[in-house]
């Protein structure tokens, strides 16, 4: 079927774009969920069956793809043909010399009982950064370069895990 | 996960952790970081004037493998002449610590913090 030669945006009826209409791509996923849900199918040929779950499946993964920023721009890489290497290093002294140092701040909030403000001005300070590298990742898809998107989208990624163990820290 | 012995030995007693004055013109600094991950790696060789790599230090930020290929990488490239240390591969180092699948980008981190330390002090030199 068809469904299954599409990218993930066509078959959500979504523009190729770093961001999307996120309350669309769910309407859209649920919609075609209940479409080709195996239940529907249970009087359907073996062939019909097995169509609807391979179509199910497929959606789940595009639905699961594009909800996460991170892996929606991969996956934007990878249509265009332009994904890097898994193994590719980032090498950027400055800012690399800036995530050890956040890491061993992290580290030492682990430690010692910290107020949550401070956590605070360290996760906010976190997103900032966050926030500016989607907009170079979106500067720089839009001129073809996509060596600028996979640096941005690489330090994108350090921040997010900083930020994870950070919100770990304080759902403590 | 379970680790060879040789990961968990350069893990427990990890060979040639710390800094070098990053100024030093002997120095040369390679600093590289691994997306998937977040691992990050620092490695320092201090060559001599003959080109000879008399020393190397590391730090490393990250899991277990790539502790142990920043270590074993140290200890490897002492007593090397430049080019001889840019030719070690990253598989050179999965294949000794017998590293999974999973974790053979720990070694390539090692491998490009390596050639990064190299360019870096060739840079200086110049």
């Amino acid at each position: 079927m068809d469904i299954l030669k599409k990218n993930f945006f066509e078959i959500f009826g979504l523009p190729v774009s770093i961001n999307i209409d996120l309350v669309r791509l769910e309407k859209s996923y649920t919609s075609l969920q209940k479409e080709f849900h195996p239940d529907k199918f249970s009087n359907s040929s073996d062939y019909e069956k097995r169509l609807a779950l391979q179509i199910s499946s497929y959606l789940n993964d595009g639905y699961s793809v594009l909800k996460n920023i991170i892996t929606r721009i991969e996956y934007i890489l990878r249509i265009e043909n332009k994904e890097a290497d898994e193994n590719k290093t980032l090498q950027d002294s400055n800012f690399l010399i800036e995530q050890l140092e956040l890491n061993e701040m992290i580290e030492s909030l682990k430690h010692d009982n910290k107020n949550n403000s401070e956590i605070d001005i360290i996760r906010k300070n976190i997103i900032e950064k966050m926030d500016i590298l989607i907009e170079s990742i979106e500067q720089g898809y839009s001129k073809s370069n996509y060596e600028s998107v996979w640096v941005n989208l690489s330090k994108y990624k350090f921040y997010n895990n900083h930020l994870h163990q950070i919100e770990g820290l304080q759902s403590k | 996960m379970a680790y060879s012995n040789k990961v968990l030995d350069h893990y427990e007693n990890p060979r040639n952790v710390g800094s070098f004055d990053k100024e030093d013109v002997s120095v040369g600094t390679g600093m590289v970081g691994a997306p998937a991950c977040g691992d990050v790696m620092k490695l320092q060789i201090k060559v001599n004037d003959e080109g000879i790599i008399e020393d190397a230090k590391f730090k490393t930020y990250g899991c277990g493998s790539a502790i142990a290929s920043s270590s074993l990488l140290t200890e490897w490239v002492k007593g090397k002449s430049l080019t001889e240390a840019s030719l070690i591969k990253n598989t050179d180092i999965a294949e000794e610590l017998a590293l999974p699948p999973v974790k053979i980008h720990c070694s390539v981190l090692a491998e490009d913090a390596i050639s990064a330390a190299i360019d870096d002090y060739k840079k200086k030199r110049k």
